[in-house]
């Protein structure tokens, strides 16, 4: 039963890599295609013909096809570091607590690892640090690759600006695929890329919904606290019962010592009283024809 | 402790905490041994004790037949600890004097993965799935 259910948690760890790293591959599709428009952008559209245009603009093409190897570069390094080190980074954290404490926290009913399992941990507590490292890096060449990226669409639009002053047509990364040009086809196969990791990933969703809910776990919702009913523990305080230590925990967590409570007691008594004293309202049914009109007096005078 | 600790954690800090953990050890197991020991003298008796009360019509009942059993649980839970604490006592000096020598001669193979990672190279969790994978596409 346990070994079943231990399978069962290890194909669970298993899916959720997967659908992070399916997830991560859908992000690198989606950036090489960002960068492919930019670059058609760049080689097709304009630096064909880049004699033709005025210096100002000529240098700015450069520019950007400079800056998308530089971008290009930067997203091929990330990659690669992602593919080899497949464990995001809360993961790897998780891996370096685990193994630690395995090898050097206390263990219950003796179940101390052999010297070959102490061993292995060992080295893979060593390089789980090395990998914590290199994720880093990853991060890194990411925030600077979206750096470049952003600045590349900020020279479009510069570029633009350009061209609308001098009354050229604008130049926009279209979403239309012109796929016999090289890079049109790229993007077309990206595209195609996209939609298959999709549905891999909303299958490996279902999946791990489903495993989840064979495991008692219930979805991402967050348990709700469950606020204590303070107001029927004052009740038993008042009433001389006795006390569980949940109803204590929860009167030491809200702030609340019995000395308290029993002041709020004895005023929630008071208030009752005036509550008894307060004037009543009348509600009667009243005879004859309803009055038109507004019922205030005084707009009553002002006719 | 702090994230920033254990990235940093050098192998040799981690070794000498592994040794010290197994001295510690070795310094209780006595104790643990002899307790295991009661633990499955005590657990011998129950059983005894259990069979000779219901020997006769009565073995046959249900609540008989899992009382046994329970008991006979007992027992080799008792067993295994009293079996792990003295695995542990004899391969106790084994393992400090393997941890000491890893310090006195370095970590060699024992950093093998560690400096593959460094140098841009697959974890063993990617060559695991690779491997995985491969496998499955063979099959397939």
């Amino acid at each position: 039963m346990t070994s079943e259910t231990g399978k069962k948690d290890t194909k669970l760890s298993d899916l959720n890599v997967s659908i992070t790293k399916i997830s991560q591959n859908i992000n690198k599709l989606y950036d090489e295609r960002k960068s492919l428009n930019l670059m058609s952008l760049a080689m097709n559209n304009d630096l064909d013909n880049i004699k033709g245009l005025p210096e100002e603009q000529q240098k700015i093409l450069i520019e950007v096809q400079e800056r998308q190897k530089e971008a290009n570069k930067l997203r091929k390094m990330r990659d690669e570091i992602n593919s080899n080190i497949i464990l995001p980074e809360q993961a790897i954290l998780e891996n370096l607590y685990l193994y630690y404490y395995r090898l050097t926290g206390e263990e219950s009913d003796l179940r101390y690892p052999t010297l070959k399992k102490e061993a292995e941990m060992f080295s893979r507590f060593l390089e789980l640090q090395q990998m914590f490292t290199q994720k880093i890096k990853s991060t890194q060449y990411h925030n600077q690759f979206q750096e470049l990226m952003s600045e590349q669409l900020s020279t479009i639009d510069k570029l633009n600006e350009i061209r609308k002053k001098s009354g050229n047509s604008k130049i926009s990364i279209s979403n239309k695929i012109d796929n016999k040009s090289p890079i049109g086809f790229k993007i077309f196969k990206i595209n195609k890329k996209i939609a298959s990791n999709k549905h891999k990933i909303n299958q490996l969703k279902k999946e791990k919904a489903a495993l989840e809910s064979k495991l008692g776990i219930k979805g991402r919702k967050k348990k709700k606290y469950k606020v204590p009913d303070l107001s029927s523990i004052q009740d038993r305080i008042s009433e001389g019962g006795s006390l569980s230590l949940d109803d204590l925990g929860a009167l030491l967590k809200h702030g609340k010592g019995i000395q308290e409570i029993e002041k709020t007691v004895q005023k929630s008594k008071n208030t009752k009283k005036t509550v008894k004293n307060a004037p009543k309202r009348r509600i009667q049914t009243s005879r004859g024809r309803r009055r038109a009109g507004p019922r205030d007096s005084s707009v009553k005078n002002d006719r | 402790m702090e994230p920033k600790t254990l990235l940093q954690l050098k192998p040799e800090l981690l070794a000498k905490a592994i040794i010290h953990r197994r001295q510690h050890l070795m310094n209780q197991l006595p104790e643990l041994i002899k307790k295991a020991k009661e633990e499955v003298r005590d657990a011998e008796e129950a059983i005894k004790y259990h069979e000779d009360l219901t020997s006769g019509k009565d073995a046959n009942t249900v609540g008989n037949k899992e009382k046994g059993k329970k008991l006979r649980e007992d027992f080799n839970l008792a067993i295994g600890r009293l079996n792990r604490a003295e695995n542990i006592f004899k391969n106790s000096e084994e393992i400090i004097s393997f941890w000491e020598g890893k310090l006195e001669f370095g970590f060699e193979e024992l950093l093998n993965d560690s400096l593959r990672v460094e140098n841009g190279g697959a974890s063993s969790w990617a060559l695991r799935k690779k491997s995985t994978k491969n496998d499955v596409g063979e099959e397939e």
